[in-house]
């Protein structure tokens, strides 16, 4: 018996890491593999709202509403306050023909009220309007000067023309990265794909990325103590790191002006990436 | 940590992989606990950075993994392939023309001795 939880213990997944991967596959469209994921994750921790949370939208993707429904309304049983759950839950409501019946009802309900409440909030809509059309008059009874300061209008232009020259320049530079994942992620095996620049600002495709955020301090950390490694043992620059962990394969690629981030399933199109990968960087 | 005397042996068998320079079974407080190999670079310096890289690592995965967790690290003058276990680390440190792919095959089948051997 100890040796069977032992042995799910060794298989459990951390919950930053389970979850993070769970959602990653099913972003990716990999239902199956995230309702396996949390279901093994859920063993070692039965309250893992975010694993829960997971598990009900693939139940969603699966068709499975009643499901979820059931999982969603247990889970906020337990958390109240759980706003994800709440607007999932809804979401649900609103798929399932019986309670899209009841909400109907509702609304006509609250139809009946409103009915009685549109001549108050007309008057108040009303007494708003006065409102405004005096204040309007105000404004115009002011000279021009004061409505329009002459300096503060030269100095805004060219800050206008400079900050939409950067923006420009920040797109451009963002659509040339998005070009680049777009094509990494057509490799054998890669699962995702996202970068870092300079500047700390993450480019990513938004239908293809989890929650990178949770794993931004593994990624990170471990960036940072091998780079640090590297000068102290004078090894040369660091290239590639490849971390193997039981559920798939991160590879970080250090380039000068930015970081690039992979996940794989597997470890067996590392040389594939390696040859690759330096084409489609540059 | 009680070492058994076949450990020796089976770190000569990583040792005879093609430009493999050193293999090194070390604590997670950077104590080397068994070397083997050239040193090319301080052995001691070796495992305190790789106690720090296991330090980050722990701070963000399980500390019980079956296969356990292996790092590749490819610097411009060196590999390193570095295997994290609950109470131990293996580290190896090669030239950069390894063949990475068999040397993961021949650890993954020696840890399991490595391990009944610790």
């Amino acid at each position: 018996m100890k040796e069977k939880n032992e042995e799910k213990l060794g298989k459990a997944p951390s919950s930053l890491i389970f979850i993070s991967l769970a959602s990653m596959y099913l972003d990716n469209g990999m239902v199956d593999e995230a309702i396996d994921l949390c279901k093994a994750g859920l063993e070692i921790e039965p309250h893992n709202e975010e694993a829960h949370l997971i598990l009900a939208k693939a139940e969603i993707e699966k068709g499975n509403m009643e499901k979820a429904k059931e999982r969603l309304i247990k889970l906020l049983e337990e958390n109240p306050e759980n706003s994800s759950a709440k607007i999932l839950l809804e979401e649900i409501k609103q798929k399932l023909p019986e309670e899209k019946f009841k909400k109907e009802e509702e609304e006509t309900r609250e139809k009946e009220i409103t009915v009685s409440e549109t001549h108050s909030i007309m008057e108040i809509e009303k007494g708003e309007e006065e409102e405004f059309r005096i204040e309007k008059e105000k404004i115009k009874k002011f000279p021009e000067e004061v409505k329009k300061p002459p300096d503060m209008e030269i100095k805004k232009q060219p800050q206008k023309i400079e900050k939409s020259t950067i923006d420009k320049e920040t797109e451009e530079l963002k659509a040339s990265f998005l070009k680049k994942i777009k094509k990494i992620t057509q490799i054998k095996g890669v699962i995702n794909c996202f970068f870092r620049l300079e500047d700390g600002s993450i480019v990513r495709t938004p239908q293809l990325i989890g929650n990178i955020e949770d794993l931004l301090p593994l990624l990170d950390s471990l960036l940072n103590s091998i780079k640090s490694a590297g000068s102290r043992l004078k090894v040369g620059k660091l290239d590639i790191i490849m971390l193997e962990i039981e559920n798939g394969v991160f590879y970080i690629f250090e380039k000068e002006n930015y970081d690039c981030f992979l996940f794989s399933h597997k470890a067996d199109n590392f040389g594939l990436l390696k040859a690759l990968l330096p084409k489609i960087l540059e | 940590m009680i070492i058994n005397n076949n450990v020796d042996d089976i770190l000569d068998d990583i040792l005879k992989i093609n430009s493999v320079l050193t293999t090194t079974i070390s604590s997670y407080e950077g104590l080397v606990i068994k070397k083997i190999g050239v040193e090319v670079i301080h052995r001691k310096k070796l495992t305190v950075e790789i106690a720090k890289i296991a330090k980050s690592i722990r701070e963000h995965l399980p500390k019980q993994l079956k296969h356990g967790i292996t790092l590749s690290v490819y610097f411009d003058k060196f590999d390193l392939l570095i295997v994290f276990f609950e109470n131990f680390i293996i580290s190896v440190l090669c030239d950069r023309d390894v063949n990475m792919g068999f040397l993961k095959i021949k650890m993954r089948k020696i840890i399991p001795l490595i391990k009944s051997s610790l």
